[in-house]
């Protein structure tokens, strides 16, 4: 007898990916395609939704291939994807041409317009700046004839969902952000909402994997399409995120920080404090914010300072970390204003810039390496200390991404944060596979499907006298960048350095 | 005949010693290196028989080595050094402790504060021509008088590099009129004579070198000097000068509205003027030669931080052609380093601010800035900071006729525009930039009546001009504007992270 499987399924922003998991979330197989961004112009970031299903079938054929007579035990196929975007198809689900994607910064000056016009009802998925609603809103004033042109109105999430299954359905945690379309957004913009499709849980099946899929890429018919989460909803959930109240800090590229709550925040809200909100699973909410400096800050300062050429992937922590080890707490005065592509939440500002800051001649690029890691640290600080000061809970806190790999910056996190962190072994697949495994009625829920898939890699606790010494260190970041963010908002000069 | 001059530089690297004829063409020189000590961030110290006295005797045996040159063929020594430094010898003549640098040294500013507040920093200000800073030498006497009393009751002589350098040869204590001025607040600036109206609180004036003009007659060279260098006894030593006055000499800066910029491991200034114009911003000192004043002015930081940032950033380029490869980087960068701003304070800074708190700040960053971005950002911080020190003098009514550019900074042509462009003002480079030791030379020649202050002209060779480019000065105009306000705005923040 075959052994029971499932797919999680996930198209990343760089990277698409199909795994196939046991049930005590043990790696079967794995298939991948690189994803390409257009970027025709300075702050456009576009992709093609034709792309998407290509990759998607060459990773499920591939898949299928490694796992040859084992297909037969598939339960189910679970998909996560990066949103907020925007795709306009025909009335086959054929789309319109390329799309904008979340890192599209074309509309962003439109944010404040289409609040004063229909509220802010409508945030969830993404920074409010560059969300699904700033997105239609470009494309109407932009492109109204395509809109109107469009049979259906997608996001990543219905596209994909679409594209398999056949039927227009979407699910909570991407663009709707919430059980359904916020009504009074698409009245007043005079889009007729029922070109978007409409919104199921999670956990749900969208439909069965369309007939000629199976066909092209060998996986067994009527195989159920669980809708699945955003990607970054799916991550946390494939770390274990399934108490109220819990946090999850994932740094890769971008810090992220999230908590889980038991009601949507109002939008007014989130728009202040450039933080995302959309429906998790059991009934929770998932609220956070991205420090938009990470893994891309470390990056660029080995590329540029360190060594003088391209780092691979796997050799970029050692290399700093080898540096940074080698200064103390505190980086001997060094501050490090993470802010290289604009400050993040809470205090969102694409002007900002990153600054070295209190730099002299004793100080070595030990010290420079080490204020680095720091300063995304303290940015992460800022959305934790946001997080208390609304009364949201962050406890009990996985730590998830590729700069949770590094011991040094694991521990800097732990001590800026003053609290204990655990690892898991977590992607956004693995969270896709569990709702899979629920929706396919293998388990329960998803709390006791992470029971039974989710496992603990480390354990890290803060060092009680590093905690008082950041906290004094972070008093100080925390005043820097607010001069700096005051720098920034001086009228009259469109080309601030600071 | 003992016709020859010699003339010995002591930098902050590095010494060296050239040996001239009396119409000015160099028979010989040598260079020997050397480090300087930062025991404590903001410290910064030499030990003076090693590295000062060591190398005076290093140059002589290489110069005077028979090959074909001897002590018999010297008819005058002159010195110059690093200055004003603080060293303190006891009773029988020995230093104490390792000599505390110039300004580069910010370690008194606490006796600063203590020296304002009780003597009144205007009152300071009125009697020395100059505010106190990290360059006076008053604050570093009564630091040492703090925090190592033991040591301090053993001490029977305050001197400077060059003074101690003189003592070693001659057995004579003797400092120039410029060096002195920096011996705030134990000098007085109009009369440019020791004062005992503020050293009560410091020191015993009777344990200060006697003052002199650089091209004077300190003393003769003594039997115990003549056996470790190789000099002949009684060969006559010039009081000579800081470094920096000697390298103004060397390169013709010796006529009222001449400036120097001398581009070393800080940036240094000399201004000649017929009076003393006092401002607290700069140093208002005596000249080479009575009657005359200099405006000075020296950032902290210029050629130390290329090489910082070489030693840091750039591991991966051959440490030989490092710079030249960064400066050609730059190069191919425009002008603003594409939004980049840095301010050069990484050791506090001299003039015309006078902050030793002050500390460097790297803004603008995002992630399309390259390591050529970032070094460009220093060359131009620099010149943003020189620019600085240039509009200050002419604030307060000092006239800049003729700016003669000299030190290592300014052998690459990159460095040298970008300042051009940033002050908007040509820049005469030298064609022989033989540094300091030559115009100790002709200091040497001066007081041992072997050359006349006239034969200057014939011992400098024109060289080239850099001519600023009026479009980029306009864009630049701007920029520096930010510099400014970069400052201003940071200050207050830099201080509270100080502590």
């Amino acid at each position: 007898m075959v052994k029971p499987l499932v797919i999680g399924l996930d198209l990343g922003t760089t990277l698409c990916k199909a795994v196939a998991f046991e049930m005590d979330g043990a790696l079967r197989a794995q298939s991948q395609q690189i994803t390409h961004t257009f970027r025709p112009a300075d702050g456009w970031a576009e992709q093609d939704p034709k792309e998407w299903i290509a990759s998607i079938f060459r990773v499920l054929a591939d898949l299928s291939a490694q796992l040859g007579e084992e297909t037969g035990g598939i339960l189910a196929i679970g998909v996560s994807c990066h949103g907020p975007s925007l795709i306009l198809t025909d009335e086959h689900f054929s789309p319109l041409g390329r799309c904008p994607i979340w890192q599209d910064q074309r509309a962003t000056h439109l944010c404040g317009e289409l609040l004063e016009k229909v509220g802010a009802g409508w945030v969830g998925l993404g920074m409010p700046e560059s969300s699904f609603g700033v997105q239609l809103y470009w494309a109407l004033q932009n492109h109204p004839d395509r809109l109107w042109a469009a049979k259906h109105i997608f996001d990543t999430k219905g596209f994909l969902l679409a594209s398999l299954t056949g039927r227009a359905v979407d699910e909570y945690s991407s663009s709707p952000g919430s059980r359904d379309w916020n009504q009074e957004f698409f009245e007043a913009l005079g889009v007729d909402v029922r070109k978007l499709p409409s919104s199921i849980d999670s956990t749900s099946v969208a439909g069965e994997l369309q007939r000629d899929i199976c066909e092209r890429t060998g996986l067994p018919r009527g195989l159920p399409v669980i809708a699945g989460l955003n990607d970054g909803a799916a991550a946390a959930l494939g770390a274990g995120l399934v108490q109220l109240g819990q946090g999850i800090v994932s740094l890769s590229t971008n810090g992220v920080m999230r908590t889980t709550i038991s009601q949507r925040l109002p939008g007014a809200t989130l728009v202040a404090k450039s933080m995302f909100c959309y429906s998790y699973v059991e009934g929770m909410y998932v609220t956070g914010g991205t420090t938009k400096c990470g893994g891309d800050s470390v990056r660029w300062f080995i590329e540029n300072f360190l060594t003088g050429y391209p780092v691979e992937e796997k050799a970029l922590f050692d290399l700093i970390t080898e540096e940074a080890a080698k200064s103390p707490v505190g980086a001997k005065g060094v501050f490090f204003m993470p802010y290289l592509v604009g400050m993040g939440s809470p205090n969102s500002q694409s002007g900002s810039r990153g600054t070295f800051l209190n730099l002299g001649r004793h100080h070595t690029r030990s010290d420079l390496a080490r204020a680095l890691f720091e300063g995304v640290a303290f940015a992460l600080r800022d959305i934790a200390e946001t997080f208390s000061e609304m009364g949201l809970g962050w406890e009990n806190l996985r730590f998830t991404g590729g700069g949770s790999k590094n011991p040094l910056w694991r521990q800097i996190v732990s001590d800026v944060l003053g609290r204990e962190l655990c690892g898991v072994r977590s992607d956004s697949a693995l969270g896709a596979a569990i709702l899979a495994a629920v929706g396919a009625g293998h388990f329960s829920s998803p709390r006791e499907a992470t029971t039974a898939m989710v496992h603990r890699t480390f354990q890290v606790s803060p060092i009680s006298a590093n905690i008082a010494y950041y906290d004094h260190l972070y008093g100080q970041f925390s005043k820097v960048r607010r001069l700096l963010k005051s720098f920034n908002e001086q009228p009259g000069d469109g080309n601030n350095v600071v | 005949m003992s016709q020859l001059l010699l003339g010995i530089d002591v930098g902050t690297y590095s010494s060296k010693g050239v040996l001239v004829e009396p119409d000015g063409s160099i028979l010989r020189s040598h260079v020997v290196e050397h480090e300087m000590a930062i025991p404590h961030p903001g410290w910064a110290e030499q030990d003076a028989d090693q590295v000062w006295w060591g190398d005076v005797v290093k140059l002589c045996r290489l110069l005077l080595d028979g090959n074909p040159y001897t002590g018999e063929d010297v008819g005058g020594v002159a010195l110059s050094a690093i200055g004003p430094c603080m060293l303190p010898l006891d009773a029988s003549g020995r230093p104490l402790r390792p000599g505390i640098l110039y300004g580069v040294d910010t370690r008194a500013s606490e006796e600063i504060s203590f020296l304002n507040h009780r003597l009144g920093e205007d009152v300071i200000y009125e009697f020395s021509g100059m505010d106190l800073s990290s360059q006076a030498i008053g604050p570093k006497i009564l630091w040492m008088k703090r925090h190592e009393p033991e040591l301090w009751k053993r001490v029977e002589h305050i001197t400077t590099a060059s003074s101690y350098l003189i003592y070693r040869l001659t057995g004579e204590k003797v400092i120039d009129r410029h060096t002195a001025s920096h011996y705030m607040p134990l000098i007085d600036i109009h009369k440019l004579e020791w004062s005992d109206r503020f050293s009560d609180e410091i020191v015993d004036l009777n344990k200060l070198p006697g003052l002199g003009w650089s091209d004077e007659v300190a003393g003769q060279v003594q039997p115990a000097g003549a056996a470790e260098t190789g000099l002949k006894t009684g060969t006559p030593v010039a009081v000579g000068a800081v470094d920096a006055l000697s390298e103004a000499i060397s390169v013709g800066v010796v006529r009222p509205g001449d400036l120097m910029i001398m581009y070393g491991s800080t940036a240094f200034f000399i201004l000649v003027l017929t009076e003393p114009r006092p401002d607290p911003r700069t140093w208002t000192v005596a000249g080479a030669f009575r009657g005359q004043y200099n405006l000075a002015a020296g950032m902290a930081t210029t050629g130390s931080l290329t090489r910082w940032f070489r030693d840091e950033f750039a591991a991966d380029l051959e440490k030989e052609s490092a710079y030249n490869s960064l400066f050609a980087a730059a190069a191919e960068v425009d002008p603003g380093a594409n939004g980049l701003l840095l301010l050069p304070y990484f050791s506090g800074e001299r003039t015309p601010i006078n902050d030793p708190k002050a500390r460097g700040v790297i803004a603008g960053l995002t992630l399309s800035h390259t390591r050529s971005h970032v070094y460009r950002a220093v060359l131009e911080g620099v010149a943003y900071g020189i620019r600085h020190n240039i509009e200050t003098f002419r604030s307060i009514g000092a006239n800049v006729q003729r700016i003669v550019a000299v030190g290592g900074g300014a052998k690459g042509p990159v460095w040298l525009q970008i300042v051009s462009d940033v002050t908007g003002l040509p820049q005469l480079v030298p064609a022989n930039t033989i540094g300091a030791s030559y115009g100790d030379a002709f200091l040497a020649g001066l007081a041992a009546g072997i050359v006349n202050r006239g034969d200057l002209d014939r011992w400098v060779v024109p060289g080239k001009t850099i001519l600023p480019n009026e479009r980029t000065k306009a864009s630049y105009d701007g920029y520096y504007g930010k510099y400014l306000a970069l400052y201003d705005q940071t200050r207050a923040i830099v201080h509270d992270l100080s502590q």
